[in-house]
């Protein structure tokens, strides 16, 4: 709003170049930058073994936010619920180069003990899960960066009531290879 | 550098007003939204007095603005001599973002609204930077350049910072984004406080307005880094610049017969932050989808930002003059 006081700058054309021509805005530009880079190179560090996906953490903001599920619903206490068949979980860092990820979930409605792909890069494998939760070990080995696991449920038999069908993810725990 | 100069201490009776004034309107929502949210969370009252003072201190101060449109010096000396940028520009942005909003697609729309959201947030800062000149100049101690980097990477953390709390992310894409951009803007707000804390090497702290007025510009954007629900991360902010611009105005019409100008000035803030209220509600009316309502509704708040960058520019003879004849210290 208030502009601040200064000698009238006879070379002042229009906002954006006078803005650019005060010092502060150099700076604040070239530092801002800076920690921008910074952050994208600390991003490209892998993440640790040992990792722990909490999905039943709350959605929050800002750095809380270790991962972003999508096509999930809200979380509870045991984990969320995917919402569409296909549905991703968008990771700050990447995978390790290698690696086995520990996926603990549960089926409910029609998607009890049905196959369901996981996807990490270039690895996948299917896997069912019964009502109770359970864990199944899924190795894998990516050539690049991979900052998303992914996974897709099979179609709906025909004649399905209006009941949940959906997989519940509890967690995944990024392991060293087994 | 600067063109503060000393200002002789008969000349500074509004000072003790104006920024205790100040300080007490930013102090209403950095109290107030936090507590509401968290000490008291679903206390009917205090659910109420948050409506109420978002209520004036959003669509309120903006409709506050236009009272600039009914100041006679100014209309004809500013305003009318520059119809493209005051009148002409502005109606423009109305119709224009209206349209944008009914016809974009949801990624489209989505963009439109960030890149509202990060001028509105640029709005703040800018004030912010004022309101240290003012400060500067009613104690007669320039604004230093290490200063004004400090408000400044302010603003750039609030810019960065607050779109991962009240943009669209999910639609613009940029919910992967979250965290870097989280994170970015922390590593801006502390380099912030760096600059901030080199300044102090170069001229110690006092007691004075000054000192406080930089500390407040200096923790406007904190919330964003403490809280983690929008309503104290931004709105606490948002809602005191808003606040903060109605005790601006409330010296501007104080120059004229005071009840007239205070009743003129209610009026705006009551009626035009009605008007707004209305045209951002979710519901659509009078036939119309909410789309282009909400378009509008935001063409009028960057009509309030091209009005108050032009009318608040004190580097411009004109403006200086008459804002000095409203603001005893800044003669």
């Amino acid at each position: 709003m208030v502009e601040t006081q200064r000698p009238h700058d006879p070379r002042r054309g229009s906002y954006i170049g006078g803005a650019l021509r005060q010092r502060e805005n150099q700076l604040a530009a070239g530092i801002t930058l800076l920690i921008a880079l910074l952050v994208a190179l600390f991003m490209q560090r892998p993440l640790p073994f040992g990792t722990v996906i909490e999905l039943a953490e709350p959605d929050a903001f800002g750095l809380t936010v270790d991962f972003t599920p999508l096509h999930f619903w809200k979380a509870e206490e045991y984990g969320r619920w995917t919402s569409e068949p296909e549905a991703r979980i968008l990771l700050n860092r990447p995978l390790p180069s290698q690696g086995t990820l520990v996926i603990e979930a549960f089926g409910i409605g029609a998607y009890q003990g049905v196959p369901v792909e996981f996807r990490a890069g270039p690895s996948r494998r299917k896997m069912a899960f019964g009502e109770k939760p359970s864990r199944i070990a899924m190795n894998f080995e990516n050539a690049g960066d991979v900052h998303v696991i992914e996974l897709t449920l099979p179609p709906l038999p025909d004649g399905q009531s209006d009941e949940l069908h959906a997989l519940g993810l509890s967690r995944i725990t990024v392991a060293e290879p087994q | 550098m600067s063109s503060v100069g000393a200002v002789a201490p008969a000349a500074r009776t509004d000072a003790r007003l104006f920024f205790p004034l100040l300080l007490a309107a930013t102090a209403v929502t950095f109290i107030l939204f936090p507590v509401a949210a968290h000490v008291f969370p679903g206390t009917p009252s205090l659910t109420q007095l948050t409506v109420a003072v978002m209520f004036v201190g959003s669509g309120g101060h903006v409709a506050a603005s236009f009272f600039f449109y009914t100041d006679r010096e100014i209309r004809e000396k500013l305003l009318v001599p520059q119809r493209g940028r005051f009148f002409l520009v502005p109606v423009a942005f109305v119709f224009g973002s209206a349209l944008f909003f009914g016809i974009a697609d949801p990624v489209a729309a989505a963009w439109g609204a960030t890149g509202y959201w990060i001028w509105q947030t640029h709005h703040y800062a800018r004030q912010n930077h004022g309101i240290l000149a003012f400060a500067s100049r009613a104690n007669a101690v320039p604004v230093t350049t290490l200063e004004r980097t400090a408000l400044t990477l302010c603003g750039v953390a609030g810019v960065i910072g607050m779109t991962t709390f009240v943009t669209p992310i999910a639609e613009s894409g940029l919910l992967a984004w979250g965290w870097y951009l989280h994170t970015v803007a922390l590593g801006v707000f502390a380099a912030a406080w760096v600059c901030y804390g080199l300044s102090l090497l170069q001229r110690a702290p006092a007691t004075d307005t000054r000192s406080g007025v930089m500390l407040v510009g200096m923790l406007f954007f904190g919330p964003l880094f403490v809280f983690t629900d929008p309503l104290s991360a931004v709105f606490t902010y948002a809602i005191a610049h808003g606040l903060q611009y109605l005790v601006f105005m409330g010296f501007v019409v104080s120059g004229r017969r005071v009840a007239a100008g205070f009743g003129a000035l209610a009026a705006f803030v009551i009626l035009g932050g009605g008007l707004l209220f209305f045209l951002q509600s979710r519901e659509g009316a009078l036939g119309i989808s909410a789309e282009p309502l909400f378009g509008a509704y935001l063409g009028i708040v960057m009509w309030h930002f091209l009005l108050d960058a032009g009318v608040w520019r004190l580097s411009d003879p004109f403006q200086r003059g008459y804002m000095a004849r409203h603001f005893d210290f800044l003669r």
